[in-house]
């Protein structure tokens, strides 16, 4: 009873503050938003390649092709290509497909095609030789009639139905996730200073409850706020970015309530190492930005060396992270998300009562 | 003399083939290559034109070539005479079998390179016994050039070698068959073929 009212009293007031729930709420869905839409290529979810057709025959026309069908290929002219990949980095790679290709194809002649590479994409620049390789392999096939086609490429997505992911996939749960942190964690540790700051820990302790339960209360109330967030959040890049959100509305909402549990904890334990109230801003900005950036919100865990990625599941996100991912990329149920949710709870449970044990309140 | 032969011969064959109606373009064919590729060429591109699966319009493709590429020679011309004839018969047939599908495949995948080709035929050329029609295929900004080598044969004219931009065909695969003979044997040529031709045709049929 008690921590229902203490529950309900902090909800009243966040209501109250207008520019708190503009915080929780539009701010985030304007950044997810922007970012998702920036980081997503313009539009689709294929590499840019931009292509120089100085031959302008039937070869470099079929190598358009076959490369259009993967990469979203943009035939411009040299020095285009050369701002496009070196000057404005908006490509990782620009092919240039040189004069007579198609006459030294068809007259049996080995041709070279120059890539015109920025290393620093290494990620994209991968993918574009990948797929040069296989159009390469399709042409030498086509002009050697013995040449034996002993690899023969077949996608097989072995964790869902699809072969591919895109950048929305990845950015919508991950920038949720921070703005779900940054709300529990300054919501309450400013919640917890604002009764120190009033007194009004003591009035609450002349009447009949303990410190648990306005500790309780609290975090009851942050854990439902995030609840909430992180189901318009992920709903809002449903409807915008067509996210997938699983295979079934119990294996979606386990996953928020298990997320939020244990980002509700591991706030409850960080904010007791903030002293003051000028403490809380900068203390909870760079342990967000920390646990965020190392636990896969920017960027997929996959791209961090093996053992950043090993100690980055120290932090509540890492694990947020991978049961986002089996449920959004790889479609998986609530059994098989069980495990995880199950670490996510003890984490949050964990931290918790840490955090309890060691709040002054 | 040799001219009224053909002439002859090609007015029977036309006859006996039913042909009456047709029997001026007929003629006309047996006369005279240009005439030949001309058709062919044409029928082929408006083949690869038709608003069809790929798979149809290489069947199409292939379907008008068959009038005038003569794949058993071309094939003969590439292993060696005497090699060929010194192997059992149903090993030949299968080789002749299998080199169809890739001469084919090869020549037609160079032609379906062009959207929509133009054509441009040259006068016949007699040479080594031969005669050699050059052909342009004309695009908007260069031209390619198809060389056909042809032998008049009971009252047709049939094509024996094709030279794509100074590359011919059997040439090419004589060169290839050659090695492989040395390397691997008569036997493991012609499991290769096997295995490429039977890829191939399931390829098409996807």
């Amino acid at each position: 009873m008690t921590v229902r009212t203490v529950a309900a009293k902090d909800l009243r007031l966040l209501w109250r503050d207008k520019g708190a729930l503009l915080f929780v709420l539009l701010v985030p869905i304007a950044v997810v938003g922007i970012v998702a839409a920036s980081l997503s290529g313009g539009g689709g979810d294929t590499i840019h390649l931009p292509v120089v057709d100085d031959d302008g025959g039937p070869v470099a026309r079929t190598l358009i092709e076959l490369l259009g069908e993967r990469l979203r290929v943009e035939e411009v002219d040299r020095a285009r290509a050369e701002a496009l990949v070196g000057g404005e980095s908006r490509a990782a790679a620009a092919l240039v497909l040189p004069q007579h290709l198609s006459k030294d194809y068809l007259g049996g002649r080995p041709s070279r095609l120059l890539l015109l590479t920025d290393p620093a994409k290494g990620n994209e620049l991968d993918v574009i030789r990948a797929y040069l390789m296989i159009v390469e392999r399709e042409a030498a096939a086509l002009a050697d009639p013995f040449s034996e086609e002993l690899l023969e490429l077949e996608e097989q997505s072995l964790t869902g139905s699809r072969i591919s992911t895109n950048s929305v996939e990845q950015n919508v749960p991950g920038f949720s996730v921070m703005f779900v942190l940054m709300g529990v964690l300054f919501g309450l540790a400013f919640a917890i200073q604002d009764e120190r700051d009033q007194g009004t820990v003591l009035r609450l302790r002349t009447a009949p409850t303990r410190g648990w339960q306005i500790l309780a209360g609290k975090l009851l109330a942050r854990f439902l706020v995030g609840v909430v967030q992180l189901v318009i959040l992920l709903g809002f890049g449903r409807l915008v970015f067509d996210l997938p959100l699983g295979p079934s509305p119990q294996a979606f909402l386990g996953a928020v309530v298990a997320i939020v549990f244990a980002l509700t904890g591991f706030s409850l334990l960080v904010t007791t190492l903030a002293r003051s109230r000028e403490q809380i801003i900068p203390l909870g900005l760079t342990v967000v930005m920390l646990v965020c950036s190392v636990g896969g919100c920017w960027w997929p865990l996959f791209m961090e060396p093996v053992w950043l990625q090993n100690l980055a599941h120290l932090a509540p996100t890492a694990w947020a992270m991978d049961t986002l991912n089996d449920l959004i990329l790889r479609d998986r149920g609530l059994a098989f998300l069980a495990p995880k949710l199950g670490v996510l709870f003890a984490y949050g449970a964990a931290s918790a009562a840490a955090g309890a044990r060691l709040q002054r309140i | 003399m040799r001219g009224a032969g053909a002439l002859a011969l090609a007015t029977g064959v036309c006859l006996a083939a039913g042909l009456a109606p047709s029997a001026a373009l007929c003629l006309t064919e047996a006369l005279d290559p240009v005439a030949v590729l001309r058709s062919t060429l044409d029928a082929a591109g408006a083949a690869q034109r038709r608003d069809a699966p790929r798979p149809e319009r290489l069947a199409a493709v292939r379907t008008a070539a068959r009038r005038m590429v003569d794949t058993d020679a071309m094939g003969t011309a590439a292993i060696g005479a005497d090699v060929l004839d010194a192997q059992p018969a149903a090993a030949r047939a299968e080789y002749l079998r299998h080199f169809d599908v890739l001469i084919m495949r090869t020549w037609m995948q160079k032609l379906l390179l062009f959207e929509d080709p133009r054509f441009e035929f040259g006068r016949p050329q007699p040479r080594d016994g031969a005669t050699w029609v050059e052909t342009r295929i004309v695009t908007d900004r260069d031209s390619y050039r198809l060389d056909y080598e042809m032998v008049l044969r009971d009252g047709r004219w049939w094509v024996t070698d094709i030279v794509v931009e100074d590359l011919s065909l059997v040439e090419s695969y004589r060169g290839q068959i050659t090695s492989l003979l040395e390397q691997r044997g008569f036997d493991e040529l012609l499991a290769l073929m096997r295995r490429k031709s039977d890829g191939l045709r399931a390829k098409d049929e996807r």
